[in-house]
């Protein structure tokens, strides 16, 4: 025992000073776009029981509005309108971004104000022109169910609480990536994939300056703009709300008036109408509004169509449907 | 002891505080935690690498090597996520510390600003490369347009354009005041002449422009940032914090290594006790031995002793068991109950039952009487209780009875209870019927004697008057023969007188010879005499054999006729048969044997009274009577007599024992059980013959007396 501990307390102590391992280096001259991965590897039973919880609309307040009633997968992961409308048919105040590929996105929402997934479930849970609920009836409602209870139990040791919903839906909307687009078969080194149409869109999309912006491997989603850079949208659109202020409603800083995320343009084909506001019905309209207000550029027909052609082949393999979600009610209108 | 113990007690104490101190010394020895201090080292060279990679990033993206934000938007999450378990760790590693919590305070300001540079420099780095990238486009296509209206203001203008796009691009790469100033007043000129544009190019031209303009505010927004951004403010804080945690280190291991040069000595300290204690402990462990030794020594002894006294116990065993079973009285043990335990042979003899049918049976039912138990009993319960015992009463006298039913009288005592012994009671009984017995016939003896004495007495005194008296008989006989004759001559003489002539006196006398009978008396007196002289000859020939019976004992053998002395005998006991049976004499000439007389008549007088009562026995209740045949015969060099009669015989059982002394079959008090054993005694002990008989059942029993002629002596020479 005294060996021992003569040993112990006498020993050197190794102060580990050794270099962590590299980050992959810089890399210079790539392409301005990057192919999706081709899957997302996550846990499968977390990302079973998110699938579950995405598609119930036992997650409202009332029963009627799912995650999935306004990220309809089938339709890209939004629901077309211009905003979407949450229990009691009640219109939210922005439009629904798509929940395909949320994963690469820097930040959640429009403006940004949740760093992660897990952090951005609770926004449409809790808005009350959402799904209206709280923590404390949710939960409660989970640990109702003896279906829940045993999938809870057996992808989480702790069962069912506020952090693990989080991280389950969380879990599955990473699977949720849209991969094997023409246009990332065509980086990946598919000359075919592409026509030589849309690949003059492409070049018009980088030399018009788009790419400044909408860049990477999601296409956007990784840094803020102004929406307006070279003219006021705003001032030209009218009725401003302050929905238009976007990140200024976070951080309350007058240079973030007008700034949002930049949104993916991933299955942008899908996802009409665009904008924060809804307010381009169609790519044609939002190609011009961008190169308007954003590049201080006027494109024309030909240019714009060549753009328009390529955002077309940003359109991946969208993820199947959960298999139990035949009873989340589309909602109808009111 | 109590010394001993209380010593112990400091000793366990020392120990617990060595223990205690070690493990507080030990403790103090960890209080640095070396991983929380490596992790911290790991972040914090961690935020540099992602400040050298956000400047990399930025110079890049800034000067068009990279054209996307993916790299950038990453290493800017790592700055942030860096940044927030900053903190954390710093507590962890060097805990609540002043000049570092003022440090990391810094650092994770300048982290924070360094984020909001990043997402800054993104955005304004994208409007700064769309002018960049369109300026030349934009002004190339507008000095196109003005010089094809051909007029000199727009050549011109487009040459102002064209100077404009170039030195934007060059003041981008290389930012001078000179070159700023040039480009501003170029920018005033170009905006001056606006008016001179064609209308259809003017909105191009002010595109241009805002362009142009855009860019130049834009570079005056992006390159200060990417400047903070490159620059190595954040690598310095956290060299900084870094150089504080490493001195933060070295004083505490300098504070520790001062606990682990304690912790060494007391160590060493310990180390010494123990050997201490081991050298103590094989001194008291040789001391041990020695005591094991002595103590197995001792125990081989005590093994030995112990042997010795099995030994013994087992030889006290075997003597205890040989006197119990060699002895004559009945050792009988009982359990606490009653129950027999043990029961030696001469129980067994005595009692006619063997030891396995006794075992565990009641003693008292098995053997004591009904009539006996309650004072056997009584008897027992003093012995037991122990109540005083007086010695009268330490013997108890008491009737039992066989296994086969016979009842006896015994002896019992009894040896006390030990608790040692479960309890046991031992008892020892000895038959005393033989000794009550023999009591009763030797008074009986005396008795004989004492009348055989006055009998011979009286005998001779009876013999005299007997003799005159027999005398007197014959005279009288004699005499009354004459006087018969007398009578009858008178009578004859007075038959001669006529009839007339006799007188009325000799009528009368002829009356009185009437009244007399005298005829029946002459012929009856002379009968009545001769019986008296028969009757006086048997008296005489009574008081001849009491007289020769009674004769007093001869020391030596002397020659005896045994025919007389077989008469005299048979004349003493007619008094025994004379009712049951009739006596038969067959007597030979017989040589003179040279005997005691007196013990061969007893011996043969015994056999006739046995053989009395044996015929008693057949004839009683009838008027019949058996028969006594006396035989005597020479045989040999030897007299044989021998006596049969025709009693019922000898059972075949108790034929074997007819001779044991003490052994009868008839009632107490008749009988002594000696007779034969004597008779047996006297012939063949005394006078070297031999006793046998002969018997058959319901015919009778017929012993032979033989006698040698010549007596003992020549009959031990005549077998040598």
């Amino acid at each position: 025992l005294l060996t021992l501990l003569v040993g112990v307390g006498c020993k050197d102590a190794p102060v580990a000073r050794q270099h962590r391992e590299s980050e992959p280096e810089l890399q210079l001259q790539q392409e301005p776009l990057q192919p999706l991965p081709e899957r997302a590897i996550q846990d499968p039973k977390r990302a079973a029981l998110g699938a579950k919880l995405f598609a119930d609309v036992r997650l409202s307040a009332n029963g009627t509005v799912a995650c999935a009633s306004c990220h309809v997968l089938a339709l890209a992961g939004q629901d077309g309108r211009r905003v979407s409308l949450g229990i009691h048919g009640l219109p939210g105040n922005i439009n629904a971004p798509s929940v395909l590929n949320s994963s690469l996105n820097f930040v959640q929402f429009w403006d940004g104000r949740a760093a992660t997934l897990e952090e951005q479930v609770e926004g449409p849970l809790t808005n009350s022109a959402e799904m209206g609920n709280d923590w404390a009836h949710l939960l409660s409602f989970l640990k109702t169910d003896a279906r829940y209870t045993e999938l809870f139990g057996q992808a989480f040791k702790d069962g069912i609480c506020e952090a693990n919903v989080r991280t389950a839906l969380a879990t599955y909307e990473r699977t949720l990536l849209t991969p094997d687009s023409s246009f990332d078969r065509w980086l990946r080194g598919d000359r075919h994939a592409l026509s030589s149409n849309e690949v003059a869109g492409y070049e018009r999309f980088k030399s018009a300056g788009c790419v400044a912006c909408h860049q990477g491997v999601n296409v956007g989603g990784n840094m803020f703009q102004r929406f307006g850079v070279m003219g006021e949208y705003f001032q030209d659109r009218g009725h401003i709300v302050a929905a238009d202020f976007g990140r200024f409603n976070v951080t309350h800083l007058e240079a973030d008036r007008f700034v949002f995320r930049v949104p993916s343009l991933r299955n942008v084909a899908l996802t009409a109408p665009y904008f924060h506001d809804g307010s381009a019905a169609t790519l044609e309209d939002a190609v011009g509004t961008m190169a308007k207000y954003q590049l201080g550029q006027t494109l024309d027909a030909t240019a714009t169509a060549q753009v328009v052609a390529f955002l077309k082949t940003l359109t991946g393999r969208l993820p199947d449907a959960p298999a139990d979600s035949a009873r989340v009610a589309n909602r109808v209108d009111p | 002891v109590t010394l001993r113990g209380s010593r112990a007690w400091l000793i366990v104490f020392a120990a617990f505080v060595a223990l205690a101190l070690c493990g507080i010394l030990y403790q103090r020895t960890q209080t640095i935690d070396l991983r929380a201090h490596a992790e911290l080292e790991r972040l914090l060279q961690h935020m540099q690498e992602v400040d050298s990679d956000l400047g990399k990033y930025v110079l890049a993206s800034r000067y068009g090597l990279v054209n996307q934000y993916d790299g950038l938007t990453h290493s800017n999450a790592e700055l942030d996520s860096s940044r927030a378990e900053l903190r954390a760790r710093l507590i962890g590693a060097v805990g609540e510390d002043s000049k570092t919590a003022h440090t990391v305070a810094r650092l994770e300001q300048a982290a924070r600003s360094m984020h909001a540079d990043v997402e800054q420099f993104k955005t304004q780095n994208s409007v700064l490369k769309n002018s960049l990238f369109y300026l030349p486009v934009a002004g190339d296509s507008l000095a196109f347009e003005l010089s094809e209206a051909h007029t000199s203001d727009g050549d011109l203008l487009a040459l102002e354009v064209t100077t404009l796009v170039r030195s934007t691009l060059v003041y981008n790469l290389l930012k001078t005041g000179t070159l700023r100033e040039s480009l501003l007043s170029q920018q005033d000129r170009l905006e001056a002449n606006a008016g001179t544009v064609p209308t259809s190019t003017r909105p191009r031209f002010a595109q241009f422009l805002r362009h142009a303009q855009t860019l130049l505010r834009q570079q005056e927004v992006v390159d200060p940032l990417v400047a903070r951004i490159s620059s190595n403010t954040l690598s310095e804080l956290s060299d900084q914090l870094d150089a504080q945690c490493a001195e933060h280190l070295e004083l505490e291991e300098a504070r520790v290594n001062r606990y682990r040069v304690a912790l060494s000595s007391l160590v060493v300290l310990l180390v010494a006790a123990l050997v201490a204690i081991a050298h103590s402990l094989r001194v008291v462990y040789a001391n041990l031995e020695q005591q094991v030794l002595d103590r197995t020594r001792l125990l081989a002894d005590e093994k030995v002793a112990l042997e010795v006294a099995e030994r013994l116990a087992r030889l006290n065993e075997v003597r205890l068991n040989a006197i119990i079973e060699g002895a004559r009285e009945g050792i009988v043990r009982l359990g606490p109950d009653g129950h027999v335990r043990s029961w030696n042979p001469a129980a067994a003899q005595l009692f006619e039952s063997t030891w396995p049918q006794t075992q565990g049976k009641p003693f008292l039912t098995l053997a004591v009487p009904q009539e006996s138990q309650e004072t056997f009993l009584a008897w027992l319960t003093r012995v037991d209780t122990n109540e005083r015992v007086d010695s009268a009463d330490y013997w108890h006298e008491d009737s039992f009875v066989t296994g086969t039913g016979r009842v006896f009288l015994a002896e019992c005592s009894a040896a006390r209870r030990d608790p040692m012994l479960d309890d046991e009671v031992t008892l020892f009984i000895r038959d005393i019927s033989l000794a009550k017995q023999m009591e009763a016939e030797l008074s009986q003896a005396q008795k004989l004697e004492s009348v055989g004495r006055l009998a011979a007495g009286i005998a001779h005194e009876i013999n005299t008057p007997v003799q005159f008296v027999s005398d007197s008989c014959f005279f009288v006989g004699d005499a009354f023969q004459a006087m018969a004759r007398l009578v009858a001559g008178y009578n004859a003489l007075v038959g001669t007188i006529p009839q007339e002539l006799r007188h009325a006196f000799l009528a009368e006398a002829a009356a009185l010879q009437e009244e007399a009978d005298l005829t029946y008396v002459l012929e009856s007196t002379p009968k009545a005499l001769e019986t008296m002289v028969e009757g006086l000859k048997r008296v005489a020939e009574l008081v001849a054999g009491m007289r020769n019976f009674a004769h007093p004992d001869q020391k030596e053998m002397v020659l005896v006729d045994l025919n007389q002395a077989l008469k005299s005998t048979l004349t003493i006991a007619r008094n025994e048969y004379k009712y049951v049976a009739e006596l038969e004499t067959d007597l030979a000439d017989l040589p003179q044997v040279i005997c005691h007389a007196r013990e061969v008549n007893q011996v043969v007088l015994n056999i006739i009274v046995n053989s009395a009562h044996a015929i008693a026995e057949v004839v009683k209740g009838s008027d019949k009577k058996g028969l006594i045949r006396v035989l005597s015969r020479v045989d040999q060099d030897s007299v044989v007599i021998s006596i049969a009669d025709s009693g019922g015989g000898i059972p075949a059982e108790i034929q074997a024992r007819i001779f044991d002394p003490f052994f009868t079959t008839k009632e107490v008090g008749r009988g002594t059980g000696q007779g034969l054993a004597i008779a047996r005694s006297v012939i063949v002990e005394k006078h070297g013959g031999q006793l046998s008989f002969e018997t058959e059942l319901g015919k009778g029993t017929t012993f032979h007396v033989r006698l040698p002629i010549a007596g003992k002596a020549s009959q031990a020479r005549s077998a040598a």
